[in-house]
């Protein structure tokens, strides 16, 4: 997602190609490690903020693309979140993710399946292009505010969707080249943009919940974990303490109750049960709070069908 | 799953007409359906098809599955559902393919994977006693209001015999509500993402060939992937050819991956993160199964709900399987177990070059022992075990029902409280770390440090596991045994010579180094509350605070330690934080409430006493180094002024094992060195608060202590004089390597480098500096603000230019603005303008904003220049000093907060301008004012 508010445009990382981009791919993003695990990037926005440096000096001529895959129109502007802007193409990874939801969810209230005009059909006052635009903004929404909780903390030096892109790219083809070197790849041989940003994004929630406790601004203490484990002392029950049970030769009976675990056997699970529940409240309440301005005329020009 | 490039399939079609000219004459068509057997290839459209159309064309699909589930197919046939479409229900089409012309269930289109949502049916992918079949590149979901036995995609044999060829690829499978108890006797093999289900009406049915490929699993109750049976027993050996690979799985509700019944299945390149909380089982398993590889998989957080809850088990009946290659970490119920007894268990099992990180902490790394048979040999050997000090498990549970299980050249690096079962033959192993009375003997064991590149380092991707890598001096090099038919190759693909002795673990390499930003420890001490103090480096040195160890109000930091003099008030960790055989530099900011007897601030236990103490001693700063671990070891003291009470100072003892010298800095002055020339390693924990001496604990603080860190190398007098003036940032811009400059403050994100910015070669009497090119967005840029500029601040950089603009200004520190892209700019402008030094101070984030500038001397290019930006928020002065002289001063009342902060150009009404050409290094932060002779220090260099 890129930075907009803040930051103006083209900030590229280069990592040392072996021929020097032309200062019009300049402007775009290009991959870097972090942490040794997410490789994002700082840069601006596409195509709004490429149209500032167009008055702003002789020298700041109009950018084409990086790379052929990234449109300008594709990076333009959803929403803003508290400043920052979506662009069009992370927009869409989450109505892709949101589209069987909504099929089921008209298909369960209103008995509606897929036609040619399904998606623009209004049951109950709303129509599925508008329940999937709803759902998706608020899951993207609710990434925009993560991102913007990594940068703050140093998770990342900065999110930019076009740094993704490229990262992602280097993902594969650095997968490809291991398969065909007869190497291991765990996982996909090959993400799809979906699959990555979804990769990406959790390994930023884990690395962020480390961060933020760390940083005191989760506060760990030995009373809150308790009294959450007390809360939630079903949770870490555990099954007969005895051999495992995974298959019996014979008809066996039920595994034994479940008895309960000491904290003091699973405060380490329970500190991260503790973060991650802290975190996610910390995130809602981000969101909730987040200045969300929509492009009503961008939105429009997505089509849905 | 959406994939980029979608291709349709085309099969020979020659021998095919032939062939299902051949088939629809023998195999009775099923209903009136207008196409069976007039197509090669089907299109199904739920938007635009119709079911009255032929569907043998894009043009003319079917739309519904009614046509699908009526028809049998023939060998060859593609069944093709439209991308961007939707289908509930159960899709179950007829017929089978045959060896070399599966029938194929893909997509068309571009857009969206096709969705078939079985929306709480049975199956939302059905095929029954059918074979040479693939199914892939369609999105499936099965959710519905309650839980129930229900699968994504179910495969079931109802026959007596094998079925041959079934393909489930690249489907995305989520939100399967499926659902098993475990009391009703019965495994869920009718209620997975992926299942394939044997009748148990006969004894001999099977698979062969079945390929679970690159599928992505996410929410599937009852879990992800099971070839196998309801009734778990009672069939042979008779499936074969089951390749279970690249399969991603997250929060699948119980089993991971099984396969029951399997000869020779190979499961590899498997991820499976944060699953099993739902439903009983292990994660990846196998029972009644022969010579599975089991290799390459990456497990974590996998979760016990009622009993297992491993990372893998190798269960009851199994023979001859192998676990290997897997990266294993977080998995409070174990890395592995095997299961159940001696007369149902697992039989010659081997378990080799694994790495595990932080298994086991609720039960036990390696469980369940007593489930390997007595039969056969059983063989632990070249895995790398890392158990850090929050986690208490167990290394082993269970006991072993015969002689014959082995542990050989195990790396078990355990910093917790667990103990062993007591159970094995333990040979060639390296045990660091607690040595519990229940370890196991081993007559050629080592126990000193493995020097692992990163113990605890590993992280979320494969490519982390390289912290299990061994540093070049590591005593297990070379220190294995020779392990007959050990595979050949380690986990990170270095050979195993058949003939000579290995290393000890999984790494068989000859040593790597390690990089300076993987090894030491800062503890910020900032939590301000609990008993936990934890290294922001990374997790494996987290301090612990005893009785009477409490919080108070820190200097640099919100909080600080604040600690008594009581004979437990301090803080520890469980393992040291640096090598101290080697060079290191210790510090930390004190603030005492007495200046009597022994007070030591960090420090790190040998056996007998600390090999360093940094201190107070005889009511002066010192840093003691002791020649040995012993009462009657020499000795050199190096030591510094007398502090008062009640005042905070900033303390760092450095070594510097090339020169053999020992120096105390104070507040970041230097006040003595001395030669020092007996290091030695300590092994045992890290001190805040206390030393040990004679083996007990002894110089308790009373005082605060804050801010404490510890390095395994030498800090540069640049470094040690930002960290002790309380800088906000600082950036040596040293690196050398990357396109990152980090803060040794640690307070703010490092600074990337953006555009064509590049490491310098050479710097301001440092290594390096960072080389601008004098293009717009060529810069260091870091996303935080390291000062805040709304209250006093202080910026001081080295800049050398090469080229200066008589027209534009050169940039070269400010921050950015907060206002909308298109106004914002930054509160200062530290720059030359028309060739001058100039501070450019603006009054508002706006381009209408009142400036203020202060001018100073020209510059000129190929020359250092310290330049001083600072800004007195008591008394509304900025000023600007060039080379610590001060080139003037202005009145400024409207300072406010940037947001980043960049090196190398600046921002104007939200776009890029006055860039620098030329070289920046150095660059030190405050959030307040200099003192004089603060100045001067810093434009000395």
């Amino acid at each position: 997602m890129a930075k907009n508010k803040q930051r103006p445009a083209a900030r590229t990382v280069p990592k040392k190609p072996a021929v020097r981009p032309s200062s019009a791919q300049r402007r775009f993003a290009r991959p870097r490690l972090i942490l040794a695990t997410i490789a994002l990037v700082v840069a601006g926005a596409g195509a709004v903020s490429l149209s500032l440096l167009g008055h702003q000096s002789a020298s700041a001529s109009a950018a084409a693309p990086a790379t052929a895959s990234i449109s300008p129109d594709s990076m333009a502007a959803v929403e803003t979140v508290d400043g920052m802007a979506l662009p069009v193409r992370e927009y869409e990874l989450f109505l892709a993710q949101d589209r069987a939801e909504t099929f089921a969810y008209f298909q369960q209230h209103y008995g509606v399946t897929d036609s040619a005009t399904f998606w623009t059909t209004a049951h109950g006052g709303q129509t599925p292009t508008k329940y999937l635009e709803n759902a998706a903004l608020a899951d993207a929404t609710k990434a925009c505010v993560q991102q913007v909780l990594a940068a703050k903390y140093g998770v990342v030096s900065g999110f930019s969707y076009a740094g993704f892109l490229q990262a992602w790219q280097a993902q594969n083809a650095s997968r490809s080249a291991a398969l065909a070197a007869h190497k291991v790849v765990y996982g996909p041989t090959h993400y799809s943009e979906s699959d990555y940003f979804t990769h990406v994004s959790a390994q930023i929630a884990e690395q962020l919940q480390t961060t933020l406790a760390s940083k005191g601004v989760v506060k760990v203490t030995d009373a809150a974990l308790e009294s959450y484990y007390t809360a939630h002392k079903a949770q870490f029950a555990s099954g007969a303490s005895g051999p495992a049970q995974e298959l019996e030769p014979k008809a066996a009976g039920p595994s034994a109750a479940a008895t309960a675990v000491s904290f003091a056997q699973v405060k380490s699970v329970v500190r991260q049960y503790y973060v991650q529940a802290a975190y996610e409240a910390l995130v809602a309440q981000r969101t909730k709070q987040a200045v969300v301005h929509v492009d009503q005329s961008v939105l429009a020009g997505i089509a849905i069908s | 799953m959406k994939s980029t490039s979608r291709r349709i399939r085309r099969t020979l079609i020659t021998a095919l007409a032939t062939t299902a000219a051949l088939l629809c004459g023998m195999i009775p068509q099923l209903a009136a359906s207008a196409s069976a057997a007039t197509c090669t290839t089907y299109y199904i459209s739920s938007s635009s098809g119709s079911d009255s159309n032929s569907g043998c064309s894009s043009s003319a699909p079917w739309q519904t599955l009614t046509n699908v589930n009526a028809t049998t197919f023939a060998a060859g046939a593609q069944i093709l559902f439209q991308d961007g479409g939707s289908w509930t229900g159960t899709l179950h089409p007829l017929g089978s393919g045959s060896s070399g012309s599966p029938i194929v269930v893909s997509s068309y289109g571009s857009g969206n994977a096709p969705i078939i949502a079985g929306a709480g049916a049975a199956e939302a992918v059905y095929l029954d006693n059918q074979q040479y079949i693939t199914v892939e590149n369609l999105e499936i979901t099965n959710n519905a209001s309650s839980a129930a036995a229900r699968s994504g995609i179910e495969v079931q044999n109802d026959t007596s015999g094998i079925l041959n060829g079934i393909t489930i690829a690249n489907n995305n499978i989520h939100n399967v509500l499926g659902w098993w108890s475990s009391s009703e006797n019965e495994q869920p093999t009718n209620s997975m993402g992926i299942a394939f289900n044997l009748s148990d009406s006969y004894t001999t049915n099977g698979w062969n060939g079945v390929t679970i490929s690159g599928n992505t699993l996410t929410d599937d109750d009852a879990g992800g992937i099971y070839v196998g049976s309801l009734a778990g027993n009672n069939h042979g050996i008779d499936t074969t050819g089951v390749v279970i690979e690249n399969n991603t799985l997250t929060d699948v509700g119980g089993n991971d991956i099984v396969c029951v019944f399997c000869q020779g299945a190979t499961v590899q390149y498997n991820v499976a993160t944060d699953s099993g909380y739902r439903y009983s089982g292990a994660g990846f398993w196998t029972a009644v199964s022969n010579n599975g590889l089991w290799q390459y998989n990456d497990i974590s957080d996998q979760w016990r709900e009622a009993v297992d809850g491993q990372a893998f088990d190798f269960d009851w009946d199994t023979s001859g399987n192998i676990m290997q290659y897997n990266y294993t970490h977080d998995n409070p119920y174990g890395f592995m177990e095997f299961c159940c007894s001696n007369s149902a268990g697992s039989t010659g099992s081997i378990v080799r070059y694994n790495i595990s990180q932080n298994d086991g902490a609720a039960n036990a790394v390696f469980g369940t022992l007593g489930g390997a048979t007595s039969s056969g040999t059983t063989q632990f050997y070249n895995n790398t075990v890392y158990m850090g000090p929050d986690d208490n498990g167990a290394v082993t549970g269970g006991s072993a029902n015969g002689s014959n299980m082995y542990f050989d050249n195990n790396i078990i690096y355990d910093l917790g409280s667990g103990g062993y079962s007591g159970t094995g033959t333990w040979s060639h192993n390296l045990f660091y770390g607690n040595h519990p009375s229940s370890e196991p003997s081993d007559s050629s064991k080592v126990t000193s440090n493995p020097l692992l590149v990163s113990p605890g380092g590993g992280g979320a991707t494969l490519a982390s596991a390289a912290a299990y890598e061994l540093q070049p001096s590591s005593p297990a090099i070379g220190a294995g045994e020779l392990i007959s038919g050990n595979g050949g190759a380690d986990f990170f693909g270095n050979s195993v010579s058949s003939t000579a002795a290995p290393n000890i673990g999984a790494y068989n390499g000859s040593g790597v180094t390690p990089t300076a930003s993987e090894s030491g420890a800062f503890w910020p001490l900032s939590e301000g509350t609990g008993s936990t103090a934890y290294d922001q480096t990374n997790d494996h040195n987290t301090m612990t605070l005893g009785a009477g160890a409490s919080w108070a109000t820190g200097d640099t930091e919100p909080y600080a330690l604040a600690l008594t003099g009581g004979s437990t008030s301090y803080a520890q960790s469980t393992a040291p934080a640096i090598n101290t055989a080697g060079s290191y530099t210790v510090s930390a900011w004190v603030k005492l409430n007495s200046l009597s007897g022994n007070q030591t601030f960090a420090s790190i236990d040998g056996s007998h006493i600390s090999p360093f103490y940094l201190q107070l001693s005889g009511g002066v700063f010192a840093f003691t180094l002791r020649s040995s671990d012993s009462t009657g070891a020499s000795y050199v003291e190096v030591t510094g002024l007398a502090p008062s009470t009640g005042t905070w100072y900033q303390v760092t003892g450095v070594y510097n094992a090339s020169s053999h010298t020992a120096s105390l800095y104070v507040n970041g002055a230097l006040q003595n060195s001395a030669t020092f020339t007996s290091p030695w390693a300590a092994t045992g924990k890290s001190s805040i608060g206390r030393a040990l001496w004679n083996g007990a604990d002894v110089d308790f603080v009373n005082g605060d202590i804050g801010d404490v860190r510890m390095y395994n190398k030498v800090l540069t007098s640049e470094d040690i004089l930002a960290l002790g003036t309380g800088a906000a940032a600082y950036f040596p811009f040293n690196e050398g390597t990357g396109s990152s400059a980090y803060n040794l403050i640690q307070n703010t994100a490092p600074a990337d480098f953006t555009g064509d910015a590049a490491w310098a070669g050479s710097g301001h009497g440092s290594s390096n500096s960072v080389a601008l090119d004098g293009t717009l967005g060529t810069t260091a840029f870091s996303p935080s603000a390291a000062v805040n500029t709304a209250g006093s601040y202080a910026v001081s950089v080295w800049v050398k230019f090469t080229t200066i603009s008589s027209s534009a200004n050169n940039t070269f520190v400010s921050l950015d603005g907060n206002a909308r892209q298109e106004t914002n700019i930054s509160p200062f402008y530290l720059q030359l303008a028309s060739g001058k030094f100039t501070l450019a101070e603006r009054s508002s984030d706006s381009t209408s904003s009142t400036l203020t500038t202060i001018t100073g001397p020209s510059a000129t290019t190929g020359t250092w220049y310290n330049v001083i930006a600072e800004y007195n928020a008591g008394t509304d002065v900025a000023y600007l000093y060039v080379n610590g002289t001060l080139a003037g001063s202005a009145s400024f009342s409207s300072p406010w907060a940037g947001s980043t902060t960049q090196f190398g150009d600046a921002v104007w009404a939200g776009a890029q301008v006055d860039a620098t050409s030329g070289d920046i290094d150095d660059a030190v932060l405050y959030n307040r004012v200099l003192t004089s002779s603060e100045i001067s220090e810093l434009a000395a260099g």
